[in-house]
This record gives structure tokens, sequence and C-alpha cells, in this order.
């Protein structure tokens, strides 16, 4: 994780799937930062039903703003206070969501990588996920130098394009752009031989 | 009369589009399905399961540690949906086939993971 050096030390942020809890805050490091987290699989283990990490976080999913639809079907939707903020990916009436607190999104927390391994003969890979407050364009990165932008709209993005074949090149990472300049860059949550996992 | 008799007819269409209502309601309710599973360490890449395959169309993973996680769907006939996060992970799958549920740790470290799959 790469960050502005006044926020390096403060890397406090919530889990991704946006699991707001008061017991047993966890401590562990991610990518070298160190980063305070709620018990996550606690509210999991919970049940919670439909959309439970949007509402775990107070937020009302029904007020979520359609933002994009993927070439894969799927919806993608933003809902969010001053607090926090989930996007919600809806098919065929269930809902994936990423969630999290305004500072883990800041941070690039809030990413999601989906890879359609094969499935229907497609291959496709679809990252969503949430911009930190103030970007207007977020490049995405990859192993190969090249680079490619999306523009940021009701605070959410999309890049979508086929997962890498073996040893091919693979995105990387991500950088905020905003007003020209980069101000801030994240990894992203798999590495480059982990995009399509075994199906056996 | 013709009044009266029109809001008669009004009133018992209304209760019979809700006794509909409620039967597919009910209905959903008993057809769907989830499963809980998981919820115990495993190692860097190591995963979690689900019992058995099932018409499964979401999935959701989370981990102790809050490292990265992939939550997969999948099946021997070509399905394999993989999701990647930090901290947790959710994943779809539209094509209505029997699939497995898994959420891998890759977070580098030992962690206890568990997922929850739906219908």
């Amino acid at each position: 994780m790469i960050w502005p050096s006044h926020k390096k030390g403060i890397l406090v942020s919530i889990a991704a799937a946006g699991l707001l809890t008061a017991s047993g805050a966890a401590y562990a490091a991610v990518d070298g930062a160190s980063v305070d987290r709620p018990g996550a699989i606690h509210q999991l283990a919970g049940g919670g039903g439909p959309q439970r990490f949007a509402r775990a976080y107070g937020l009302d999913p029904a007020k979520a703003l359609a933002v994009f639809t993927l070439r894969n079907g799927q919806t993608v939707s933003v809902v969010g206070d001053s607090s926090a903020r989930c996007l919600i990916r809806g098919s065929g009436g269930q809902t994936a969501e990423t969630c999290d607190d305004i500072s883990a999104i800041n941070q690039g927390q809030a990413i999601s990588v989906l890879d359609e391994c094969g499935t229907e003969g497609r291959n496709l890979m679809e990252i969503t996920g949430l911009a930190a407050e103030g970007v207007g364009v977020v490049r995405l990165i990859w192993s190969d130098g090249r680079t490619q932008d999306s523009v940021v709209t009701q605070g959410a993005f999309r890049f979508e394009g086929s997962n890498p074949a073996p040893g091919a090149p693979y995105p990387i990472g991500i950088a905020w752009i905003s007003g020209g300049r980069n101000v801030g860059e994240a990894t992203f949550p798999v590495h480059g031989d982990e995009f399509c996992l075994p199906a056996s | 009369m013709a009044h009266l008799a029109r809001s008669r007819l009004t009133i018992l269409l209304a209760a019979f589009l809700s006794a509909i209502a409620v039967a597919l309601c009910i209905t959903a309710v008993a057809l769907a399905f989830s499963e809980s599973y998981g919820f115990y360490e495993v190692g860097n890449n190591g995963y979690v399961q689900s019992g058995s395959a099932h018409t499964f169309v979401v999935n959701y993973g989370a981990g102790s540690n809050g490292g990265r996680l992939a939550c997969q769907l999948f099946n021997s006939k070509g399905a394999n949906n993989v999701a990647h996060g930090n901290g947790s992970c959710a994943v779809a799958y539209g094509g209505g086939e029997f699939v497995w549920a898994r959420v891998y740790d890759q977070s580098g470290v030992s962690e206890t993971i568990g997922g929850e799959a739906e219908t």
C-alpha cells in the first residue's frame, strides 16, 4: 500500500465487508500496513440475511443509486453516508456487496476483482470499487507498466476485460488521480498467480 | 346497487391477490437454502468449502485478520467464478447449476476463515 506520508502510520480501517461490530477487534497486517479491524468473521458467522453488510453500517440498500451495468449483466449501485459506503453488485435478485468506512475506502481497501474463469467460455474480469474522496479518475496499473483510466461515477469505478492468461501481464493496482495528479495508490487483493483458482 | 357490487368485487379481488402474494413469499422462503461453512483456522492458500454442491448464486467469505481473501463458486462443468477482496469477499454465479462454494485465505499467514453460500 502506498499513500501520502501524512497518512502512513494511521492506516486504521475496517474490513472490506463493512462489518461494523463492537466486539473483538483484531489486529493484522495487510501488505505491510497495520490495520485495526473489527471481527468481520463474527458478523458473517452470525448470519444477518441479504445485504447484511450494508445494513451493518446502518445503510439502507433500498436507497442505493444505480451506477453501472457490467458486461456480464450485473448491475452496480452505490449507497453511503458521511462515514461509510457500499458498492452493491446485483444479479438475478441476489447481491454481492463491498462496503467500508471512508478511511478504508481512501486506502483502496474497497476494491473487488472478479474473475469468470471459463464460466460460459468468456473469461471475463471485472474490477469494481469505491474511489477515495475527491478522486475523479482511477488509473489501473498493469504489471508491464501499462495503464488505463476510468472516470469515477457516484464514487464508484470499474474496469472490464479478460482475466490474464498464465504468464501474461496482469493488473497490480490502482492510482487515485485528482486534478491530473497522482494522489495515492493501492495494490489489488489478488496477486499474479491467483487470478483463476483451481476448480477441483 | 351496482356500486355496492363493484366494491365487493374489488375487495374480493384484493383479497385474492394478497393471498397469492403471501403464498409466493412463503414458497420463496421455503425454497431458499443457505449453508454456513468453515470458521476454522487454515494456512496461507488454504481454503474452507461447503459440505456439498448446491444451486448457489452467491458466496460470502470473511477472515479473522482482515487480509486478502478469495471467494469461489465452481463445478467440474466449467463454472468457476472467483472474487478477490480485502478482509471479505463476495462472488455471484447466475448459471443455475450445482456449484461448490469455497473461501481461500490469501493473507500470507494462517487465519480463521468462513463462508456462507446462498441459493
